[in-house]
């Protein structure tokens, strides 16, 4: 039923790999993104949610795309990264973090504007009366307010992640040892009939996946700081 | 202390907009805004601190112009050197007591406390009766705690002036009078001069130098207290609720 022996851990290796990074990479622009939009009521700022938000949502071959049409040889990054660089992210594992970072992204951002949003303003604006810059309150009163929630979404960007497949397969390929993550490994395993293999990597993805999930709810129903005090 | 305000401010959309126009000055220590809810009181100390931001008008505190519309001065609330405190105190919740009353004398990143600092902090909490509470959280403070933690948290940085929305609102009526006093006595140690919210003429009558009427949306009159007539800014202010009452006020959402 199971064959764990026929797991290619270079998969697991590299699959942890990309989610890790991705999960990195979208932690920072997540964040940054969710505050700038969580106390803005400039116009517009709903079209810039919902396209930030879009990762999510739309098909992963039409996000592959986007990102094939910006990344390839002849788009605007990935020719300005071939000639000034002479380097290419099409068929790397670089590219796969691309695309694993493009989809978990909205996790981070959607998690943390909420975050944000949900910090008592009163506390920024009792922090700027006692002196604090705009940083001083992020990173003393903001940030530490909001952290659960962030983490929460960081989890979940996490088992997106890792999960991810169809934008990773058209724009960095399905090379075993090179850029073959475990969601496409499993998709090998299926297409050859290896079907030991399959349940062995299904089980392992749905495993970490649940850990995960369970991790993530546990951050968020755990009692926020910021109601600790009426 | 010299304190000036003559600021225009508009709030909010129909059907909930709310327009303030409010012109007081004052040489004495301690100004008490008076009025019923919704006059513009708290965002009159607002405009004060830099929290909201007058649509014109000047605004002074001793020689320093804080606000000044048409000279194009809009000083940060971060360097306007004004303590406030806030309704329900706005205690850091993440932070310990300690951590708190030192948020203003810390930058940014701090790795830990310095010295400098942590004396200052532990004088103030002698000096406020909050000694043993250094590393409590704000949740697990008594009420009449809270406050002082936010007083002192105020006034380790040395602010040029006190600001205090209605701060006995939230306590039990019993409480009151010992906190007014012990307000007091604080802030005569501290030589810090306070603008106090208030809508209790107990207050008037303990705490006001100078009395400041509001009526929804303007100030309808300053009275200075006279030595020869201690009672007036109280009557000042019973006539002033005496006078509301016969019209219904439309509701207004700013407070």
């Amino acid at each position: 039923m199971l064959d764990w022996t026929g797991i290619d851990l270079t998969a697991l290796w590299l699959t942890l790999k990309v989610a890790a990074w991705a999960t990195l990479i979208a932690l920072v622009l997540g964040v940054a993104c969710g505050h700038a939009l969580a106390r803005a009521r400039w116009p517009g700022r709903r079209w810039l949610a919902a396209a930030l938000t879009l990762p999510m949502v739309l098909p992963p071959t039409v996000l592959g795309y986007y990102l094939i049409v910006l990344l390839g040889r002849n788009g605007p990054l990935g020719g300005w990264l071939l000639s000034h660089w002479g380097i290419t992210l099409m068929f790397t594992w670089q590219g796969a973090v691309v695309a694993a970072t493009a989809v978990a992204f909205p996790f981070v951002f959607i998690s943390a504007r909420a975050a944000f949003e949900g910090v008592d303003a009163r506390l920024e604006q009792a922090a700027r009366v006692l002196g604090a810059g705009e940083f001083k309150v992020f990173v003393q009163v903001s940030l530490p307010l909001a952290v659960r929630g962030i983490a929460a979404g960081t989890t979940l960007a996490f088992a997106r992640g890792m999960g991810e497949f169809g934008a990773t397969l058209m724009i960095a390929g399905n090379i075993p040892g090179k850029t073959q993550t475990l969601s496409l490994a499993v998709h090998d395993a299926v297409q050859s009939g290896n079907d030991a293999l399959a349940n062995a990597l299904v089980v392992l993805i749905s495993v970490v996946c649940m850990l995960a999930l369970v991790a993530s709810s546990h951050l968020l129903n755990a009692k926020p700081l910021s109601t600790a005090t009426p | 202390m010299k304190i000036s305000v003559d600021i225009t401010l508009a709030v909010g959309r129909a059907p909930q907009a709310f327009s303030l126009a409010a012109q007081f000055a004052s040489h004495a220590a301690r100004v008490v805004l008076f009025g019923p809810s919704g006059a513009g009181k708290s965002l009159t100390l607002q405009a004060i601190a830099g929290l909201v931001r007058p649509d014109a008008g000047r605004i002074v505190l001793g020689e320093r112009v804080l606000f000044d519309s048409a000279a194009g001065i809009d000083l940060p609330a971060r360097a306007r050197r004004v303590g406030y405190l806030f309704q329900e105190h706005a205690l850091f919740p993440h932070l310990s007591v300690a951590r708190n009353i030192a948020f203003g004398l810390l930058p940014a990143l701090p790795w830990r406390m310095p010295a400098s600092a942590s004396a200052k902090v532990a004088r103030v909490m002698e000096q406020l009766a909050l000694h043993g509470l250094a590393g409590r959280r704000p949740h697990e403070l008594s009420g009449g705690q809270r406050q002082r933690v936010a007083l002192a948290r105020a006034l380790v940085c040395e602010p040029d002036v006190l600001l205090l929305d209605e701060p006995f609102a939230a306590l039990d009526p019993a409480l009151r009078a010992s906190v007014r006093s012990e307000l007091e006595g604080i802030r005569q140690r501290f030589g810090v001069p306070m603008v106090l919210i208030s809508h209790d003429l107990d207050d008037v009558r303990d705490l006001a130098d100078t009395l400041v009427l509001f009526e929804p949306g303007r100030v309808a009159a300053v009275a200075h207290a006279q030595p020869a007539d201690p009672g007036a800014l109280l009557a000042a202010a019973r006539a002033s609720i005496a006078h509301a009452q016969p019209q219904p006020r439309p509701i207004t959402h700013a407070s």
